[in-house]
């Protein structure tokens, strides 16, 4: 890998800086060289071994034919006729440079130097091979110089070494043919790489020119300059590339074109939202006065609301206070704003805010928010006093604000506490009521037993002692006695009317006094009394107690009316203040309204005993019902000329504003 | 009505004196015990205490019940009565003198068999338990003991 980047790192750099001709013609010029260089060192190494092939086998036949003779001469040690052989072998044979013979121990014994010119010019070594008896005969050998070829061969006698003799041939034609044939080349090669260079051109113009075409077209197209074509010219290749660009070119044109209208829709579209923003811009403007002025409103209300209003953070910290909670808790809003609501709280609740606060941001359950809660607070001086807490939660802007409204309980607390202990002594007053009539009931009536249970039985047992007074005294003690139960009851019935449950039905009043008519009726049947009773009145009501009422009334005619022969007793109802006012009429005895004050008292009676029996607390019953029902009774009558008895079962519209309503209102409060 | 008994539970002795002057003016002979606290009526019904002995196979045919008593009260005596099994079918009348409600509701819930409220005067009285006698003592037929 590092290898691959330190090539590719010098080619990429190539190419770079030169054109693709360039590295064509380079590359051209490069394999020329080579190949004339290979062919022209080929050239050199066959001529050289040709004519040294030559050489040596003019050098066996001169050893072979020569060494002979120069055996002999150097065997007999003729020193001139191995001079003047060696000078005839060199004269028949141009090329040989020198001739020497050397003794067996290398030294020269003859040196023929060369050609006349140069024979100052000493060829090869002046030493020949020193000749040992172990050497083997036949020594022939070649050595080469850089001008000659030098030929060292054996001179024998009977099969012994006697010296060598040594030819250097001229290595000059070989030179000159060597140096010919590099000219050659060179003039060869010079012609091919011209021709090289040139046909690179050619091909050059061929190829890169239509890819420089198409490259300035490329570029241009890259440039966005979509409507010059791309023409099509070069190889097949190039063509189809042009080709291809040409329809990349038009495709480009087509989308741009597309485009630009898109682009045109787009600007439009813009401009209209643009404007449709303005527009809401201004409504918005608009509407910000319009909430801003609500707001004012808001909090002019905030300011002005009874209730102390305060708001916290997520973390507990008062945001802001109203007037009234500043008047409640006593802090101005520059001590409380900033710090945590728990400076409010007392003790327990203080500790154990934050731990609300914070598991009510884990869980978003609480026991506070949503709901209403009596809890304590603190003023600023440290007192503790009740509140009514109502917390509501807003977010805003991603921020939660806790809403508290704070009433202060302090007052309703009291009046609550009062209440309940008015309502404690009312019912220890109604308890103490029932164990009174409970003991009145059984204890009163006991000893009433008594006395006229023993008066009886002196009547029965003692009748002839006692004489006529004496039974008299004792019937009018029985008749007390029983009087006096009857008052009894009647106070008991009283006490139980006020006492007892209200139970809300509908009401059949022609109903029952039909039925009371009856029986009375049943009770004394000798009497003729025309009872005229008017059907299908109905009310809301106690149906128990509106028995007792009607009981008490129709109870009431019957016996006022004793004492008239055509007696007459009516129940019906008129209309008055909007609400239906039943009435009991008869044409009795009647009463002077003057004493219509008493009327409705307990124990209250405006015609003596002697006259008519009672107690006196029938009418102070039905006073008492129709008051339970929330109704009126009056009366209106005159001596001799009747009653009648009006009772509503509601109140009407003019409450009060009636002159009947104020005659027997006087009526009802003596 | 011999071997019939009634047993009158009654602390005042003027209405003692009184209901057997009644029970007698109405020509009822039965025998009457007559126990003046609730304590000595359960001791009768029982055999126990004062009673200690007594034959407690021989039950009241009629218990005249007063609810305002000494110790345990009438209401109290009638629950006893009604939670043992020699005494819970006995027939039971409340003589009273409240007409309450309340007095007259919870007696019944503690099964009693009739509830009379005792009147002023004593002919009235008498006529009531003369017809308490004549029903209880004659028409009604009693539990088998």
């Amino acid at each position: 890998m590092t290898l691959a980047l330190t090539l590719d790192k010098p080619m990429e750099r190539v190419r770079r800086v030169l054109g693709i001709s360039s590295i064509l013609t380079l590359a051209l010029v490069f394999l020329i060289a080579v190949l004339m260089a290979l062919i022209t060192m080929y050239d050199i190494q066959r001529e050289r071994t040709s004519f040294y092939d030559n050489l040596e086998k003019r050098g066996d036949f001169l050893s072979n034919g020569l060494t002979e003779v120069f055996a002999d001469h150097l065997y007999y040690a003729r020193v001139r006729e191995l001079q003047s052989a060696a000078d005839r072998v060199m004269a028949s044979l141009p090329d040989i440079q020198a001739i020497r013979v050397f003794r067996r121990d290398g030294s020269v014994l003859v040196d023929r130097q060369g050609h006349a010119g140069n024979s100052a010019y000493v060829v090869g070594t002046a030493k020949g091979p020193v000749i040992s008896d172990t050497v083997d005969t036949g020594i022939f050998a070649y050595s080469y110089t850089r001008d000659s070829l030098l030929l060292t061969s054996p001179l024998e006698i009977n099969s012994e070494v006697i010296g060598t003799v040594q030819f250097a041939f001229d290595q000059g034609p070989l030179n000159a043919e060597i140096t010919q044939i590099l000219l050659e080349r060179a003039w060869q090669s010079s012609a091919l790489i011209a021709l090289g260079i040139a046909l690179a051109y050619l091909i050059s113009r061929e190829v890169t020119q239509p890819l420089k075409t198409l490259a300035a077209s490329a570029e241009r197209i890259g440039n966005g300059d979509l409507e010059e074509p791309v023409p099509a010219q070069g190889a097949k290749e190039t063509k189809v590339l042009a080709n291809a660009l040409e329809r990349m070119r038009v495709e480009l044109r087509g989308l741009y074109g597309g485009l630009e209208i898109k682009v045109a829709a787009r600007t439009q579209e813009i401009s209209n939202i643009n404007q449709d923003l303005e527009r809401e811009i201004e409504v918005r403007k608009l509407a910000e006065g319009a909430l801003r002025d609500s707001e004012s409103r808001l909090q002019s209300m905030i300011d002005s609301a009874a209730a102390g209003i305060i708001t916290i953070d997520d973390e507990g910290i008062v945001e802001s206070v109203n007037s009234a909670a500043e008047k409640l808790f006593g802090y101005r809003p520059d001590e409380i704003v900033g710090q945590s609501v728990s400076l409010l709280m007392p003790a327990p609740y203080q500790d154990a805010h934050d731990g609300y606060l914070a598991s009510y941001r884990e869980t978003g359950r609480s026991e506070i928010v949503g709901t209403n809660r009596e809890l304590q607070a603190r003023r600023r001086d440290g007192t503790v006093f009740p509140i009514e807490l109502a917390v509501s939660e807003s977010w805003s802007g991603g921020r939660r604000t806790f809403i508290g409204i704070i009433t202060d309980e302090t007052e309703r607390k009291r009046a609550e506490d009062e209440r309940a202990r008015h309502a404690l002594a009312l019912e220890a007053a109604n308890k103490e009521l029932e164990a009174f009539s409970y003991s009145v009931s059984h204890d009163l009536r006991a000893p009433l037993r008594s006395i006229n249970g023993f008066s009886q039985a002196l009547l029965d047992d003692c009748a002839d002692e006692l004489g006529e007074s004496g039974q008299d005294y004792l019937h009018r003690v029985k008749a007390s006695s029983e009087h006096m139960a009857e008052l009894i009851d009647n106070l008991l019935q009283l006490s139980r009317i006020t006492r007892s449950e209200m139970k809300w039905e509908q009401v059949d009043l022609s109903a029952i006094a039909g039925s009371i008519a009856a029986e009375v009726q049943r009770s004394q049947p000798e009497r003729q009394v025309r009872f005229d009773i008017a059907e299908g009145l109905a009310d809301q009501g106690d149906g128990r107690l509106l028995q007792v009422v009607l009981d008490n009334l129709l109870s009431n005619s019957w016996k006022f009316t004793a004492k008239q022969p055509q007696a007459h007793i009516e129940f019906g109802a008129e209309r008055f203040d909007g609400v239906p006012a039943y009435f009991v009429r008869d044409n009795g005895a009647g009463f002077d309204m003057a004493y219509s004050g008493k009327l409705f008292g307990a124990f209250q009676r405006l015609h003596p005993t002697s006259e008519f029996e009672g107690t006196g607390v029938g009418l102070a019953i039905v006073q008492r019902v129709i008051h339970r029902h929330g109704g009126k009774v009056w009366a209106e009558s005159a001596v001799d000329r009747g009653a009648t008895f009006y009772f509503t079962l509601k109140t009407g519209e003019e409450n009060g504003s009636g002159g009947k309503i104020n005659l027997v209102g006087g009526r009802q409060s003596g | 009505m011999e071997g019939k008994l009634i047993l009158l539970v009654e602390d005042n002795p003027d209405e003692e004196t009184l209901t057997l002057r009644a029970l007698a003016r109405s020509g009822i002979d039965s025998q009457v015990v007559v126990a003046r606290d609730g304590a000595e009526a359960l001791d009768y019904l029982f055999g126990t205490g004062a009673y200690a002995g007594r034959d407690t196979t021989i039950m009241p045919t009629v218990t005249f019940l007063d609810l305002r008593l000494p110790k345990i009260d009438g209401l109290e005596v009638l629950r006893r009565m009604r939670a043992d099994e020699r005494t819970k079918l006995l027939p039971v009348v409340t003589l009273s003198s409240s007409d309450e409600k309340h007095d007259i509701s919870t007696c019944y819930e503690s099964k009693a068999n009739s509830y009379i409220r005792k009147p002023v005067s004593f002919i009235e009285f008498t006529e009531t338990v003369r017809q308490l006698g004549q029903y209880w003592m004659e028409l009604n037929v009693p539990p088998g003991i």
